[in-house]
């Protein structure tokens, strides 16, 4: 006779994807699971080309610099900061450091290329110009920190905070309103882009709004709305703003622009041309370079300039031969 | 089979790196890119092979061999994605890259197999690493209990609890995304 354990066997867990006739909204997402494209995984030529850097006993690119060129940036970020910070003492604009290099709401437009040795353009890794609002046309200065953010955390980061400057000696009792202002689009800020809490940054951003409704920031505040819309998959409002925000004159305006193009591209192919046209002609990074190349071929394509899109995908396969639609782009070619 | 090769080929002392890599490369590509779509997939790669070579020495044949390979790859692409994190609360996130949205219409299943996925991991965005990766491995990649136990380093038992809560949370992702779309 064999003897039974008492210990229960352990069953094999099911899979979503075998159906869950009980609950429907689990059965949707076996369909998900089951339906969804499988990874083309890495053609032979990028398999032997990590076969070669093993062979040669490279160093992984992200192995220890990485780590150190990280640690340096931070130390540089938060040196940066401190600087700008004992600069403009009692006297800076304040702006997050979450809040991308999104510039002042431009009185005037003195459109200038800077590097990323400073909090908010650190931000700004693919955005290759920035519009910078003259010290003069901001108001009057903050004072400190006070009032910006709640935690340790966010008091932490506001030490970084502290980006361009004015006068001291155009301080104000304005100073005190654009530090409220600062520290509101700043818990905003921090709920999107620190605690990926997109829905509730679009409610501090609406608090935000009703609160300042002809705030100094609120082009950075529409800027936040648009990626927590975007965040959120609400496509329609962030298309929605995007058509009421003046790009030219947002920090991040090119990426804005782009992204624009792609929504407006599902309804809209002629349009969205315009802007694909728009970002093309500024030479922009290769990350935008490449999304504006292969979104304005498809969208040549759909209104009959089968000619354009088939020159937009060959200059693609060019510069990007193993970029992330290129092996679209080849099965459109041929 | 080719499992059993190689487990043979262990087992015998003539296990290679570049045997592995020959026989496993293009799975191993294939599992990071389910686990991190986003990531640079020959980077990851040789960083899996990088740390297959140093520990080589190591592998007593304990487990089966793939199962080894998930562990390591799914340690790399984790730290990856911790990497990243960092990388976007100093440099800022990257919007979504919508351009896949706008591609000229090919057979209507790959579109649609290509809009499940871009769902499927908007939703498992939203989890903790530890579900999402569970999830991962075990409905996508098919991997059973026993080996979720190994690559996780738990009991078995703890894993289907694990995969038990890490379906709750992705249900709960699901009804909330589905109202957040709703709201006007």
């Amino acid at each position: 006779m064999t003897q039974r354990s008492n210990t229960p066997p352990v069953l094999e867990p099911v899979r979503l994807a075998d159906g869950n006739p009980d609950d429907p909204v689990l059965d949707e997402l076996g369909r998900w699971f089951a339906g969804a494209a499988a990874p083309s995984g890495l053609d032979a030529q990028r398999l032997a080309r990590v076969a070669r850097r093993l062979e040669g006993a490279e160093v992984a690119r992200r192995t220890p610099w990485r780590s150190v060129a990280l640690a340096a940036a931070l130390v540089v970020v938060a040196g940066g900061a401190a600087a700008e910070w004992g600069h403009s003492r009692g006297a800076g604009r304040l702006l997050s450091i979450f809040a991308r290099g999104a510039a002042a709401p431009a009185a005037s437009g003195e459109v200038k290329r800077r590097g990323p040795s400073k909090p908010e353009r650190a931000h700004a890794t693919e955005a290759p110009a920035e519009v910078r609002a003259p010290a003069e046309a901001l108001p009057s200065a903050a004072p400190a920190l006070d009032g910006v953010g709640e935690g340790s955390d966010a008091a932490a980061s506001s030490h970084f905070a502290a980006v361009g400057s004015v006068p001291a000696a155009s301080a104000s009792a304005n100073a005190g309103e654009l530090a409220r202002e600062s520290a509101a689009l700043e818990r905003a800020l921090t709920a999107l882009r620190r605690e990926h809490d997109a829905a509730g940054a679009l409610a501090l951003l609406d608090r935000y709004a009703a609160d300042f409704p002809a705030g100094e920031l609120r082009l950075e505040a529409d800027v936040a709305r648009v990626d927590a819309n975007l965040a959120l998959g609400k496509d329609s409002a962030a298309l929605a703003l995007l058509d009421r925000l003046p790009l030219e004159h947002v920090g991040r305006g090119l990426e804005l622009r782009l992204v624009r193009a792609e929504l407006t591209a599902t309804r809209d192919c002629g349009r969205a041309n315009l802007d694909f046209d728009r970002v093309l002609a500024s030479h922009p990074a290769p990350a935008f370079d490449e999304r504006a190349l292969f979104g304005r071929a498809s969208c040549r394509q759909k209104v009959g300039d089968a000619s354009g899109s088939r020159a937009d995908l060959e200059t693609y396969l060019a510069r990007y031969p193993e970029g992330r639609f290129a092996a679209a782009a080849r099965a459109q070619t041929r | 089979m080719v499992e059993r090769t190689c487990d043979e080929a262990h087992s015998a002392g003539s296990l290679g790196l570049e045997a592995i890599y020959r026989a496993e490369a293009g799975r191993v590509a294939v599992w990071i890119q389910r686990l991190d779509p986003a990531g640079d997939t020959e980077d990851l790669l040789h960083e899996v092979f990088l740390v297959v070579k140093r520990r080589l020495a190591e592998f007593r044949g304990d487990a089966a061999l793939r199962t080894w390979l998930h562990a390591i790859t799914t340690r790399v692409v984790l730290s990856e994605r911790r990497k990243r994190r960092v990388r976007r609360f100093l440099l800022g996130r990257e919007t979504p890259v919508l351009a896949e949205r706008v591609a000229p219409k090919t057979p209507e299943d790959e579109l649609r197999a290509r809009e499940l996925g871009r769902l499927l991991y908007e939703l498992l965005e939203r989890l903790s690493e530890r579900d999402r990766t569970l999830l991962i491995l075990h409905e996508l990649e098919g991997l059973a209990g026993a080996e979720l136990a190994t690559v996780a380093g738990v009991s078995e038992k703890a894993v289907h609890v694990a995969l038990h809560r890490a379906r709750t949370r992705l249900r709960a992702a699901y009804v909330a995304r589905h109202a957040e779309r709703e709201r006007p």
